[in-house]
C-alpha cells in the first residue's frame, strides 16, 4: 500500500488546490443578485424550449469508436507490462491483433466515418 | 491505515450506488453517481492487489460504459420521468424479487467461503501475471477478440454510416 | 518465459476465414475508389459481384482445408492449454457451416443489388460470423465458447438490420440484438457460476469435478443451457424467431436458420458430451419436455402463418425439436443422426429461403405464401426447387429430410428398446405425429404454386446465374442425400465422437 502514498498525496494536493480556488472565488468575488440575473438568458426573454435536445446520431460512430479502441487498450495494457519478458514472441502474438485493429481504423477512415459531415 | 481506506472506499461505493438509484429521474446525474461508485470500487480492487482489475474498472466501466450510458440518455432524450418504469407495479415487484434473489445467492456464496484463504503467490492477479496468461494460455481468445473488435466496427459502420452522395 | 506449444496447422481453416474477414473491408474500399477496371467503368453491381465471389473463394479454400482435416487425427491449437478441438465432429460441423455460408455468399451478390443494399460491409460481417461459428463448434472451453458465440452473433445482428430504410428490418435487428445480448448475459452468468463452483473453464475438467449436490453449479449449468437454448430457438425461448426471420433480409434469415443453428447445436453437443455427463439424469426430464414442446409448438404455429418467412421460422423451431430428440438419445448413433440431420436441414432450409430471396425486389418483397400462387407457370425452376425443399422438410421418403428423421427416430427406438424406456418411446411417437402435422403447412406451398392462378402483377424477371446455381445445388443435395444417405452416414458413425477425451485431457 505504501507505494501509493505519493499518489495519494498528489491527489490530495490537486483536490485541495481546486477546493481552495473555489472557496476563494466565492469569498472574495463581488456579488450582485437581481431577478434578471437568474434568467437563463440575460436578454429578458423567457426560454421557449427545454435546453435538453436530442443528440444527432452522428455521435454514435464517435461513441462506438471510442469504446472499441478503449477496449483495445485494455488488451494491450498487460502487453506493455510483460513486453520485455515476452520478447519476440510477444511481438509476434500482438501483430495479428494490432493489424485487425489497424484495419478497423483504416476502414473507418477510408469510409469517411471519422468526418463530421 | 488500510482499514480506514477500506471503509472510506466502501462507503463511497455504496453511497454512489444509492445516489444512482436516488437520482433515477435525471438519468444524467444517475450515470455520474455510477462513476463515483465505479471509481471507489476500482480503489478497493487496487487495495486488494488486483491492479489490473482496478484499472479495467476505471477504463472500461467508469470510462467506456458510462460514456455509452450517457450517449444513450442523450440520444433518446430521457428526461423527466418518461421511462414509465415507475408506473408498472409488476416490474417493480419483479425487480425487487430479483434483487432479493441475487442478494441471497451472493450471501450463500459468501457463507461458503472457508477461512483461511488458500495460499497464492504474491504475483497472483498482478498485471504482469495476467499478461503472461493472456498471451500464452489464452492466446486464441485474445486473437479472436481482435477479429471481434474489427467486426464490431464494421457492424457499427453498416448500421450508422450515412451514405455519401 | 517460454512460448507455448502452438499448432498453427490445426487452425489453418480458421486463419483463412479470419484473413478473409480482415481483407474484405480493404477490398470494399478499393472497389469503392476504383473508377474503371480494364477500361470498363466499375458499377456498384459489378463491385458487389466481385465481393460476393471473393467471399465465396475464401470460404471454398477453408472448406477444402476442412475436408482435408476431417480424416486426420484430432488436433488442438495450444497444446499447453487446449481450448479448441479440431476432431471429426468439428470438421464435419465446420463443413456444414462453410457450405451453408458459401451458398449464401454466392447468392448474395444479386440479392443485395435487387434490394438496393449492396454494401461491402455485408461480406466482412459474413466472414467474421462464420469464424465465430467455426470456433463455437470447436471450443472445449467456456471462455472460447463465449468469444465464439459473440463473434458469431454481433455480425448477424448488424446483418439482420442491413436494410436500414425498412422498419421491419430495424425491428428485426433490434429484437435479435436485445434477445441475443440478454441470452449472452445469461450464458455468461452461468459461466461465472460454474467457474466459481469448479475453478475451471475447461469443459472436460468441469465434467470431472462436477458435484451434483452443489446448487451454485446446478444453477450455473441451467443458465448456460438457457443461454444456448435462446440461440437455437427452442420453446419457450423461441418467441423472437418469427419476428426476426421475417424482418431480416431473406438470405440473412436463411443463414440464421441454418448455420447459426448448426453452430449453436455443435456447442450444445460439446457441452453435453464433455461437461454435463454427471447430470444426464437430472437434465433428461427438462430436455424431454423442451423437445416435445418445441416440436409441437413449432408445427402447430406454422400451420396458421400466412408469411412464408414466418412459416419457415416456425418450421425451423419444429426441426430444433427433432434435433433435441437426437441429443436426448445421447448415444453414438443418436449423435451421428443429429449430425446428418443438421446437414440435410441446412440444404433444405437454405433452398426454401433462397427461393423467397430470389423473388424479392426492393419495394416488392413477395413474402406471403399467397404471393407464390402460379409460380409453377411463370418460373417452373423456382417452383420445382421450392417443392423439393418443402417435401424434404415434411420428411417424405426419397429426400434428405426423410432420411434425417428416419435416423433420429431409429436411434430413439433402438435406445428405448435397449434401456426399456417408455418415455423415449413416447418421444418417438410424438415426433412422428408431429411430422404428420407438418404435412399440412409444407404441402400447402406446392399446392399454391401449382394449383392457384397467379395474382395479376408485373412479370417476374429471371434469377441470376449464381442464384440459380445455389438453388440447384440445394435441390440436388436434398435428393442425393435422400437417395444415397448410406455413404455419408457410414462416415458419420465412424466419426469417433468420444475420442477427443484422449487429446484434450492430456493436459488440463
Amino acid at each position: 500500500m505504501s507505494e501509493y502514498a505519493g499518489l495519494g498525496l498528489f491527489m490530495a494536493l490537486g483536490a485541495g488546490t481546486i477546493l481552495l480556488l473555489l472557496v476563494l472565488t466565492s469569498v472574495l468575488g463581488p456579488r450582485l443578485r437581481f431577478a434578471e440575473k437568474d434568467e437563463p438568458f440575460e436578454c429578458g426573454e423567457s426560454p421557449l424550449v427545454s435546453p435538453y435536445r436530442r443528440f444527432p446520431v452522428k455521435f454514435y460512430m464517435v461513441a462506438i469508436s471510442f469504446i472499441i479502441f478503449d477496449l483495445e487498450v485494455v488488451f494491450l495494457y498487460p502487453w506493455a507490462v510483460v513486453f520485455r519478458d515476452l520478447g519476440w514472441y510477444g511481438l509476434l502474438v500482438a501483430a495479428p491483433f494490432l493489424s485487425m485493429l489497424s484495419i478497423a481504423l483504416a476502414y473507418e477512415w477510408m469510409k469517411g466515418a471519422l468526418e463530421w459531415d | 491505515m488500510e482499514s480506514i481506506l477500506f471503509w472510506v472506499f466502501s462507503i463511497a461505493a455504496i453511497g454512489g450506488a444509492l445516489g444512482m438509484v436516488g437520482t433515477l429521474r435525471n438519468t444524467v446525474y444517475s450515470a455520474l453517481w455510477l462513476v463515483v461508485s465505479m471509481l471507489a470500487l476500482a480503489c478497493l480492487f487496487i487495495m486488494l492487489n488486483a491492479q489490473f482489475v482496478g484499472l479495467i474498472q476505471i477504463m472500461v466501466y467508469a470510462g467506456a460504459i458510462v460514456v455509452l450510458f450517457l450517449f444513450v440518455v442523450m440520444l433518446l432524450n430521457l428526461t423527466g420521468g418518461v421511462m414509465g418504469a415507475e408506473e408498472q407495479p409488476l416490474l417493480k415487484f419483479v425487480g425487487v424479487a430479483l434483487a432479493v434473489a441475487v442478494s441471497l445467492q451472493l450471501g450463500s456464496i459468501l457463507l461458503r467461503i472457508e477461512l483461511p484463504w488458500p495460499e497464492v503467490s504474491p504475483e497472483y492477479g498482478t498485471t504482469a501475471e495476467i499478461g503472461r496468461a493472456l498471451y500464452t494460455d489464452y492466446l486464441l481468445p485474445f486473437e479472436v477478440a481482435g477479429v471481434l473488435l474489427l467486426a464490431a466496427i464494421v457492424a457499427a459502420l453498416a448500421m450508422a454510416k450515412r451514405e455519401r452522395g | 518465459m517460454t512460448a507455448p506449444d502452438l499448432d498453427l496447422g490445426a487452425v489453418a481453416p480458421l486463419c483463412v476465414v479470419a484473413v478473409g474477414a480482415a481483407l474484405m473491408p480493404l477490398l470494399d474500399v478499393l472497389l469503392g475508389r476504383t473508377k474503371t477496371f480494364l477500361s470498363r467503368p466499375v458499377t456498384a453491381a459489378w463491385a458487389g459481384t466481385v465481393m460476393s465471389l471473393a467471399t465465396t473463394g475464401v470460404l471454398s479454400i477453408a472448406l477444402v482445408m476442412c475436408f482435408d482435416a476431417a480424416g486426420a487425427a484430432p488436433r488442438t491449437f495450444n497444446r499447453d492449454h487446449p481450448m479448441i478441438l479440431m476432431d471429426g465432429m468439428t470438421s464435419f460441423l465446420n463443413i456444414v457451416i462453410l457450405i451453408g455460408s458459401l451458398l449464401t455468399a454466392l447468392a448474395s451478390g444479386k440479392f443485395l443489388a435487387d434490394l438496393a443494399i449492396n454494401r461491402g460491409e455485408y461480406y466482412a460481417l459474413l466472414l467474421a460470423a462464420v469464424l465465430g461459428m467455426m470456433l463455437l463448434v470447436a471450443s472445449t472451453n467456456l471462455m472460447m465458447l463465449f468469444v465464439g458465440l459473440e463473434l458469431m452473433s454481433i455480425p448477424i445482428y448488424a446483418m439482420a438490420g442491413f436494410r436500414r430504410d425498412s422498419l421491419r428490418s430495424n425491428e428485426s435487428a433490434l429484437k435479435y440484438f436485445l434477445v441475443g445480448s440478454f441470452a449472452s448475459g445469461i450464458l455468461l452468468y452461468g459461466t461465472a457460476l460454474i467457474y466459481g463452483a469448479t475453478g475451471t473453464l475447461s469443459l472436460l475438467e468441469i465434467g470431472a469435478r462436477f458435484d451434483v449436490d452443489d446448487p451454485v453449479l446446478l444453477i450455473g449449468s441451467g443458465l448456460l443451457l438457457v443461454g444456448l437454448a435462446f440461440k437455437i430457438a427452442t420453446v419457450p425461448f423461441h418467441q423472437w424467431a418469427p419476428d426476426v426471420y421475417e424482418g431480416a433480409p431473406t438470405l440473412v434469415s436463411g443463414l440464421m436458420a441454418t448455420t447459426v443453428k448448426v453452430a449453436a447445436f455443435g456447442a450444445l453437443l460439446r457441452v453435453f458430451q464433455m461437461a454435463f455427463g454427471p447430470i444426464d439424469d437430472l437434465l433428461y426430464p427438462a430436455l424431454w419436455v423442451m423437445a416435445v414442446l418445441t416440436m409441437t409448438v413449432g408445427n402447430v404455429m406454422a400451420i396458421i402463418q400466412q408469411n412464408t418467412k414466418r412459416m419457415l421460422a416456425y418450421s425451423s423451431v419444429a426441426h430444433t425439436g427433432y434435433l433435441l430428440v437426437g441429443i436426448l438419445v445421447g448415444t453414438q448413433v443418436g449423435i451421428s443422426a443429429v449430425l446428418f440431420y443438421l446437414l440435410a436441414y441446412t440444404f433444405m432450409t437454405l433452398g426454401a429461403f433462397g427461393v423467397v430471396a430470389v423473388l424479392a425486389h426492393a419495394g416488392r418483397e413477395r413474402e406471403r405464401i399467397a404471393d407464390l400462387a402460379g409460380l409453377a407457370n411463370s418460373r417452373i425452376f423456382l417452383a420445382a426447387v421450392m417443392t423439393i425443399c418443402m417435401v424434404s422438410l415434411a420428411g417424405i421418403p426419397g429426400t434428405a429430410g426423410f432420411m434425417g428423421k428416419f435416423y433420429i427416430f431409429r436411434a430413439v427406438v433402438e435406445q428405448a428398446i435397449a434401456t426399456e424406456s417408455s418415455s423415449l418411446l413416447w418421444l418417438a411417437v410424438i415426433g412422428v405425429l408431429n411430422s404428420a402435422i407438418s404435412l399440412v403447412y409444407y404441402l400447402r406451398v406446392p399446392m399454391v404454386m401449382f394449383m392457384r392462378e397467379p395474382e395479376p402483377g408485373p412479370e417476374p424477371d429471371r434469377s441470376g446465374t449464381f442464384e440459380g446455381l445455389v438453388l440447384a445445388v440445394c435441390a440436388a443435395a436434398v435428393i442425393l442425400l435422400g437417395i444415397w444417405p448410406e455413404d455419408l452416414n457410414l462416415i458419420l458413425t465412424r466419426v469417433d465422437v468420444l475420442h477427443w477425451a484422449s487429446v484434450a485431457s492430456a493436459s488440463p
